[in-house]
């Protein structure tokens, strides 16, 4: 660019030039922050920069700037601004545009940690803690990969699981750090993880400032994947490392931690397949041992089971003819009571035979035809059997019954 | 007359037997009808134990097989 005008330039065009300039140099302000006022609705933050011999300049910090840093503004607070200043044409007016604002000195930080750390824990965000899974492979990794020794620290740690790393380079130093610290996060969102470790060496609490920065915290918190801080402190515990599922305060200690469920795992195994060897071993020896003291059982009661075999069998022969006998012994009383049933039956039957032709006599000797054809005859008076001679008298009239008639006869004369 | 087994014929013929004996005075008619009865009772019984003994046979024979 060239410096120097021959032509008259109008005064926009001077300071359009000089903001060029301006905006090349970024610098770092101290001062005492006097005459704040807070823009509504934007939300801007302008305020007048004061230092010691009484130099003032004109400040704003953009909202989204202001929030990032995390810091709350009062009068008479003593900051450092980073950025750059210009001038507003249509006043003429030199402002200094402050991308980042920091606390100065130890005990303003320190009231600052405290204030956000005791917010947070009203919130119970300190209080949820998910567990890391364990085997984890897809490792996400958030640390400043340049000019330090924190990720050969933790990689030369971890152990060979098959661990897959995937490192995005960020600043860790600074409330500048919050930024590309956030933005790292955002870009790992999208990504496939089992867990996401957020990594730095220790430093003072100046240093570690990003690492407690409100924004950082609640990106934290939010993560879908569980969050390992591996950031180093002096003396008071980050609050990202805080608010982090699980919290190591070295690199080192955070790969170990990786390690951890995977060692388990190996001891396992190890410890799984001396016991089932050691179990394999015990049931074959058992076995064994059982298998001889069979043997031996058998060899020893051989003879004594032969023996009761024989004597089984003997017992049994003598069931067998015992049953035979029987047969034989009940067939022949079988046999001979036929004989007996046949010969009372034919006994029976002659016995009914001579019952009837016994009644037949009785009956032939008693038929009243049998007398009459022999000539016998019956006489009767006034129909009445003439059994005695006092019966009748001479001159009766009497009936003569022979076989083929009745002969009507008048008595003539009585003998006795 | 209904045709029954022996010992029913068997304790007729008793009666009848017995029908005589007790009788001093022989009715002669009644008495030819109870001889009539008893003949036709005997022949019936004769010829049921024929009948009888014809089974009989058969079965012996049978039985007689079967040992």
């Amino acid at each position: 660019m060239n410096n120097r005008f021959e032509e008259p330039i109008s005064v926009s065009e001077y300071i359009q030039f000089l903001n060029e300039l301006l905006k090349k140099v970024e610098v770092k302000l101290i001062g005492e922050v006097v005459q704040l006022k807070i823009h509504q609705p934007s939300g801007h933050v302008y305020f007048t920069l004061k230092d010691k011999d009484g130099a003032i300049m004109n400040c704003v910090i953009w909202k989204y700037n202001y929030r990032m840093c995390g810091v709350s503004l009062t009068e008479g607070m003593t900051v450092i601004l980073s950025g750059n200043a210009d001038i507003y044409p249509a006043r003429g007016t030199l402002t200094f545009k402050a991308n980042t604002v920091e606390l100065v000195g130890e005990g303003a930080l320190k009231k600052a940690y405290d204030e956000l750390k005791s917010k947070l824990q009203k919130e119970g965000l300190f209080d949820i803690k998910r567990p890391i899974p364990d085997y984890p492979q897809k490792i996400g990794v958030i640390t400043s990969l340049y000019g330090g020794t924190v990720i050969h620290d933790f990689t030369s740690n971890l152990g060979k699981f098959g661990f897959k790393i995937r490192a995005i380079n960020s600043k860790v130093e600074g409330v500048e750090a919050v930024k590309e610290l956030l933005s790292a996060i955002e870009r790992f969102k999208k990504e496939d993880i089992d867990v996401l470790v957020i990594m730095r060496g220790g430093g003072s609490l100046e240093s570690l400032i990003a690492f407690d920065n409100e924004m950082l915290v609640r990106s934290v918190a939010n993560f879908p994947v569980p969050v390992i801080a591996g950031i180093g402190h002096h003396k008071d515990v980050t609050l990202v490392s805080l608010v982090a599922d699980a919290a190591e305060s070295t690199p080192s200690a955070a790969a170990y931690f990786l390690n951890r469920s995977w060692e388990n795992a190996m001891h396992k195994i190890d410890s799984y397949s001396y016991e089932i060897l050691n179990n394999f071993n015990y049931a074959l020896q058992k076995t064994e041992k059982r298998i001889k003291l069979s043997l031996d059982f058998i060899i020893k009661n051989f003879d004594s089971i032969f023996e009761e075999y024989q004597k089984v069998e003997l017992r049994l022969k003598e069931t067998l003819t015992k049953i035979k006998h029987q047969l034989i012994s009940d067939n022949n009383k079988i046999g001979s009571l036929r004989v007996k049933v046949l010969r009372d039956f034919i006994e029976y039957l002659d016995f009914q035979k001579r019952i009837v032709i016994n009644y037949e006599q009785i009956i032939h000797y008693n038929n009243p035809e049998k007398q009459l054809k022999m000539g016998y005859s019956i006489s009767r008076i006034k129909g009445n059997i003439i059994r005695d001679i006092s019966q009748v008298k001479v001159g009766d009239d009497i009936d003569i019954q022979i076989t083929n008639g009745i002969i009507q006869s008048k008595i003539k004369n009585i003998k006795k | 007359m209904s045709k029954k087994n022996l010992g029913d014929n068997l304790k007729k013929l008793a009666e009848i037997s017995r029908w005589f004996d007790e009788r001093e005075e022989i009715n002669v008619e009644e008495g030819l009808k109870k001889v009539k009865e008893a003949a036709l009772i005997i022949k019936e019984s004769k010829s049921r134990l024929a009948e009888v003994e014809n089974e009989f046979e058969e079965i012996k024979k049978s039985v007689e097989d079967e040992f």
